[in-house]
This record gives C-alpha cells, structure tokens and sequence, in this order.
C-alpha cells in the first residue's frame, strides 16, 4: 500500500485569528512577563490549620440538623375561643367606661319633662307653690291676660253672675 | 454543563440526597471560593463568614438555578455579591465610602496573624485597594484566579472588551504604584 503524503500546506483549515495577532504576539508576551516581575503572583494571606477541613461538617450542622422547637399552630379553634372572649370583654370595658363618663355630664332640667306629666302634678294638688308664688315666676308684662282666657263671656251669664255676687254698695266705695 | 454537574444539582434538590450532595459541593468550591472571597474582603475571619454565607445561599437557592450557566460561575456570581454586600454593609455602617472601609482592612494587615506577606506583598494589597471596587475584581479575578474573559463575562455580567481594557488599567496602576 503506498503512503500517501498528505500536503497540509495552504490547506485552509476554517480557524482564524484576530487581527495583527501573530504580529502583536511578542508585545504582549512580554508585558505579562514584565507584570509579573513587578506583581507578585503570591498574596501573603494564610489561614488557620485545619481551617478547610472542618468546613463541611460546620455548614452541615447550619443546614440539617433539625433542633426540637416548640410548634405553636396558627390556625387553633381554642385561639379563636379566646380571642372572641378577650374582644367581647373589651367591648363590655369599653361601653361602661362611656356610660360611667355620661352619667356624670348628664343634666336632668325641666326641658326633660314631659308637659303632660306637669299638668298632672299640678291638677292633682301636687305642686308646693301657691298662686302668688306662681305669679312671681311669670313676668307681668309679658302676659296677656286675654290669651290665659279662651272662653268669651255671655252678657246675660255675666248680668247674672253681678247680680247674684257682687253688692252694688261695694262698687259704690270703689 | 456536564454529567457529572447535572447529577449534582439534582441530587441537591432531592431531599434524600442533598446533604451528602451538599458536603460534596462544599469540598469541591470551598478553597476557590474562598480565595475568591478573601482577596476581596481581606479579613480570614470576615472571609470565613461570607463564605459560609456563600454556601448557605447556593443551597437556598438551588431551585432558581436554571443551569444557563456553569454552576461555578453562578456560585462565583453569589460569592461575589455576598463579598460587596459585606463591604458595602461595613461602609454604610461607619458613614465611610466602600474603598475606605477596604483601605482600612488592608491597613490592618501588618498586625493580622493570617498574613505572612512580605513588604512588597502588602504593598500589592495597598495597590488593589485604590483601585475602584469592579476594577479590582476583574485585576483579582483574571490575575490570580486565572478565570478566562469569557467565564468572567458571564460572572460579572460585563462585556470581554470592557474586562480587558479595565484589566488593563489595573495592571497599569498597580505597577506604577510598586515602581514608585
């Protein structure tokens, strides 16, 4: 079987470089040289002995060891017992709290009652007052004393009444 | 994402095999992580924390990985993020800017028992911290992490042209810094 030479020459293999590369090449080999004379390639930072060896154990630990806690559920029937019983005996706190503070603003006037409950007391001799005191409360001036009286007055009644009550000698001396 | 990585993420999220899952991701990321973690927040103790944070947040949020991306890279995002929410915390908390909280740290470093640098070591400490905080990232990311442009696109979210020419910057600053 004859070898055949393959010619590798000029034989375009598909790879290219980027531009001035080949050109550029020792420029640049000779400044990473040059870096790393004057940088150092080593830092000086060390660690402690054994410090690598014990790092899996010490974040294992972090990560699955599962310590006993004590599990409070959230959702509990006897929670929510409790907290309607805390609310409601907030409420009733509350409510008396107002009407503790309302009794003592409250005044009782005369506005308060109710103008059939004065004509009672009164029509059943119940009052204290007599008319003159009654009088004094009233300002004179302000009372038209036509408005007290509704009823008109009949001539004949009122002939009659002066009549039968009044003694013409007393009107005499007036 | 390969084989061996799917198998990974699904074991993580089944209840039955996510702590062994778990330990064997930790083994696998701790030590990238958290050099990733501590050239940002400089502190063993502070980079402790955030790592642990770190993992705490993978496994958290395993679910919401929809695997568009490596998983390193994703856990590389999340450390990241938990190292600038550090600092950021730290700053808010002392009414100072976040490269003055980083200044601070570095400061510090002469007297830290888990820095064993020499001179021109804390001073390349120094030099990081004047950079701003994304330039600094990209500089840790690409010149002791070795992350490729590519992968660091994906992880900060940032174009490969806009990387290099901050990485650029940095180098550029830092070496002025030691030279001078």
């Amino acid at each position: 079987m004859k070898n055949k030479k393959l010619h590798t020459d000029n034989l375009p293999s598909g790879f290219t470089t980027p531009k001035d590369y080949f050109e550029t090449f020792e420029v640049r080999l000779f400044e990473q040289l040059h870096t790393e004379t004057v940088i150092p390639k080593k830092e000086g930072f060390t660690t402690p002995d054994t410090y690598f060896d014990g790092l899996e154990d010490t974040l294992s630990q972090q990560l699955f060891t599962q310590e006993e806690t004590k599990v409070i559920p959230l959702h509990n029937k006897k929670n929510y017992l409790k907290y309607i019983g805390y609310a409601a005996a907030a409420c009733i706190l509350f409510l008396g709290a107002i009407n503790f503070f309302q009794i003592g603003k409250t005044e009782i006037s005369i506005d308060n009652l109710v103008n059939s409950e004065i004509n009672t007391f009164i029509e059943n001799d119940l009052i204290a007052l007599n008319n003159y005191e009654l009088m004094t409360v009233f300002d004179e001036e302000n009372i038209d004393i036509a408005t007290l009286f509704e009823v008109t007055l009949n001539e004949t009644e009122t002939i009659d009444y002066l009549e039968k009550n009044v003694d013409p000698y007393d009107l005499l001396i007036e | 994402m390969d084989v061996v990585e799917t198998n990974l993420i699904e074991d993580l999220k089944n209840v039955k095999t996510q702590e062994k899952a778990f330990r064997q991701l930790v083994s696998t990321y701790k030590e990238r992580l958290y050099w990733h973690i501590r050239r940002m927040v400089v502190n063993h103790d502070d980079a402790d924390d955030v790592l642990q944070n770190t993992f705490v947040k993978v496994f958290r949020s395993i679910d919401n990985f929809k695997g568009d991306s490596k998983l390193y890279s994703w856990m590389y995002r999340i450390a990241t993020n938990e190292s600038i929410t550090f600092i950021n915390q730290r700053a808010k908390k002392a009414g100072i800017s976040s490269e003055e909280v980083k200044d601070k740290l570095v400061n510090n470093l002469q007297a830290d028992v888990y820095f064993e640098g020499d001179e021109i070591q804390l001073q390349l400490q120094k030099a990081i911290a004047t950079l701003p905080q994304k330039q600094q990232l990209v500089f840790n990311m690409k010149y002791f992490d070795d992350i490729t442009y590519n992968e660091m696109s994906e992880i900060l979210d940032t174009s490969v042209g806009a990387l290099k020419a901050s990485y650029h910057h940095a180098v550029k600053k830092i070496e002025v810094f030691l030279t001078n």
